[in-house]
């Protein structure tokens, strides 16, 4: 990558309807950093991401990847252009086999055998199931295979909604060395949570949301052990 | 009753049956993937004949002329499908299904008067190709050859639709579409290009029906309406977005049409309707249909 690259978002607006979700949310991503975004369910965190991957229909502020423009953009074009938003929950094309799942996220100027090679690799555990319906596979396989189909879009930057939801502890710990390699790579990660322990050990910054404003944003390198962050926390 | 009428009666209902599923197939593979009821479905069918109609005249009136004829015809209401999905139903899918259907139903009048206006009341069947006019003696039993073109035909839709759906990149895309549209844009898939595709090519069936049944009907206004219903009840009854049901409807709603007209003249319009109503009462979702709508 030339330049160091980030993510920005300024003063962004997003409505369900009449009603006013997001209400003027400012954050921003580096390139190889790893941003926490916490806060309860329900503050939004999701309708953030969704904003920025184009997915909201009625959102306003400022979107941007170094100088361009992200919102107003066609979420295809947000994800071709680096920005990767990875759902929360058992999202696949269940029906069908995990090896079209990977093959579909590959952009077509790129060898499709090389890339999915490439992330079989780095997520091994996939290579025997590439034949079964997705819809099959286990919790802690679906985000595996969350996380490849995301990679082989190219990354700069990854929106990861709920990365460790349900999955069992040894698991967690596989996913968070996912994350530092990825990191150690220059993709930028910006990680919504409930369960703060696991995102505020990767992170360096943290933003803590409710009902749709920053109520604090802080930076440092024992952010797991700030008693100011934690007490937003405490459900 | 002999054999003999017996197996033209069932080839005369499997004929019809071949045109429904082309027809239908469209339709259900429209609503599979996109969600929308396409009322201008029977506005394709009807330009399809139409413009055969017309295109004969320009070719010779073989075997390969009329290819050449429906080919052409099929392509351009492809083509007038993938306008009608860019100009109005792109600006509709974050709508209510009602607007959509509100939508292509205004549009499907709008069509009607056009080609009211454009070939006027009088309705045109186009000629026969030569090659595949007469009959075949089966025994007692003289069977029209075009009839057996038509269900060969269809046959051989299903099996291109089905390596479209099942064996090339699109069709894998389209599939996926049906499961989770909002994920494939999260993959970097033009979703709504892919959209227009589906339109084009249900357009483009419905077009390709409305061609091939044009020699053996009157072309004239109204036959939008009748195979647009007839279609949706095709669908239905197989279960709207499955096109292997669309061929067990096809094939049922076919058989029924060509006995009902045969045993109960007095009823025969009734027929396919009595035929959904059994079904739905059995089978909610139609045939194949699945649970989730």
């Amino acid at each position: 990558m030339a330049e160091p690259q980030v993510l920005q978002v300024s003063d962004l607006h997003a409505y369900y309807g009449q009603s006013h979700v997001l209400q003027g949310i400012s954050l921003r991503v580096q390139e190889a950093e790893c941003v926490a975004l916490l806060g309860r369910n329900g503050v939004g965190k999701t309708t953030t991401f969704l904003s920025i991957a184009g997915l909201m229909a009625k959102a306003t502020g400022h979107v941007t990847l170094g100088d361009r423009a992200l919102l107003g953009q066609p979420p295809h074009r947000i994800a071709r252009l680096g920005v990767v938003y990875v759902p929360a929950g058992r999202r696949a094309f269940a029906r069908l086999t995990v090896k079209d799942n990977l093959e579909m996220a590959v952009p077509r100027s790129i060898n499709k055998q090389q890339a999915i090679e490439d992330v079989l690799s780095v997520f091994p555990g996939l290579r025997e199931r590439l034949t079964v319906p997705a819809g099959v596979l286990s919790g802690g396989q679906n985000q595996m295979l969350k996380m490849a189909r995301a990679l082989l879009v190219k990354p700069r930057f990854l929106l990861l909604d709920e990365p460790t939801e349900g999955l069992a502890p040894l698991v967690v710990q596989q996913m968070g060395v996912h994350i530092e390699q990825l990191l150690a790579r220059g993709v930028g990660v910006l990680i919504a949570e409930q369960n703060a322990r696991f995102t505020l050990r990767l992170s360096r910054r943290v933003y803590v949301l409710g009902k749709g404003v920053i109520k604090l944003e802080r930076s440092g390198d024992r952010l797991y052990d700030d008693q100011e962050v934690l007490s937003h926390l405490v459900v | 009753m002999s054999a003999g009428t017996l197996l033209v009666e069932v080839l005369s209902g499997l004929s019809l049956a071949a045109i429904l599923f082309i027809v239908a197939s469209g339709m259900t593979l429209v609503f599979g993937t996109m969600r929308v009821i396409n009322m201008t479905h029977g506005s394709f069918y009807m330009f399809g004949a139409y413009l055969l109609a017309i295109t004969f005249h320009r070719f010779d009136q073989h075997a390969f002329g009329f290819a050449g004829a429906f080919v052409v015809s099929s392509l351009l209401v492809a083509a007038l499908g993938v306008v009608v999905e860019f100009v109005v139903l792109r600006r509709l899918y974050q709508g209510e299904h009602l607007l959509q259907l509100l939508a292509t139903w205004a549009l499907m009048l709008v069509f009607g008067q056009l080609a009211l206006d454009v070939w006027g009341s009088a309705t045109v069947t186009p000629p026969s190709p030569a090659s595949l006019s007469g009959t075949l003696s089966v025994g007692a039993a003289s069977i029209p050859v075009f009839y057996v073109f038509l269900i060969a035909f269809a046959a051989f839709i299903f099996v291109a639709l089905w390596f479209f759906n099942n064996r090339t990149g699109v069709g894998r895309l389209l599939r996926a579409a049906v499961e989770d549209h909002e994920l494939l844009t999260t993959i970097g898939v033009n979703v709504r290009r892919l959209y227009t595709v589906a339109f084009a090519v249900g357009a483009f069936l419905a077009a390709l029906g409305g061609a091939l049944i044009a020699p053996e009907i009157s072309v004239g206004p109204g036959i939008d309406l009748s195979i647009l219903v007839e279609s949706f009840v095709v669908a239905v009854v197989g279960g709207l977005g499955n096109v292997n049901g669309a061929v067990l409807g096809a094939i049922l709603i076919g058989l029924a049409q060509s006995f009902g007209a045969t045993y109960f003249p007095n009823m025969s319009e009734a027929a396919i309707y009595f035929v959904m109503v059994v079904v739905l009462i059995v089978r909610p979702r139609g045939l194949l249909g699945k649970e989730e709508f």
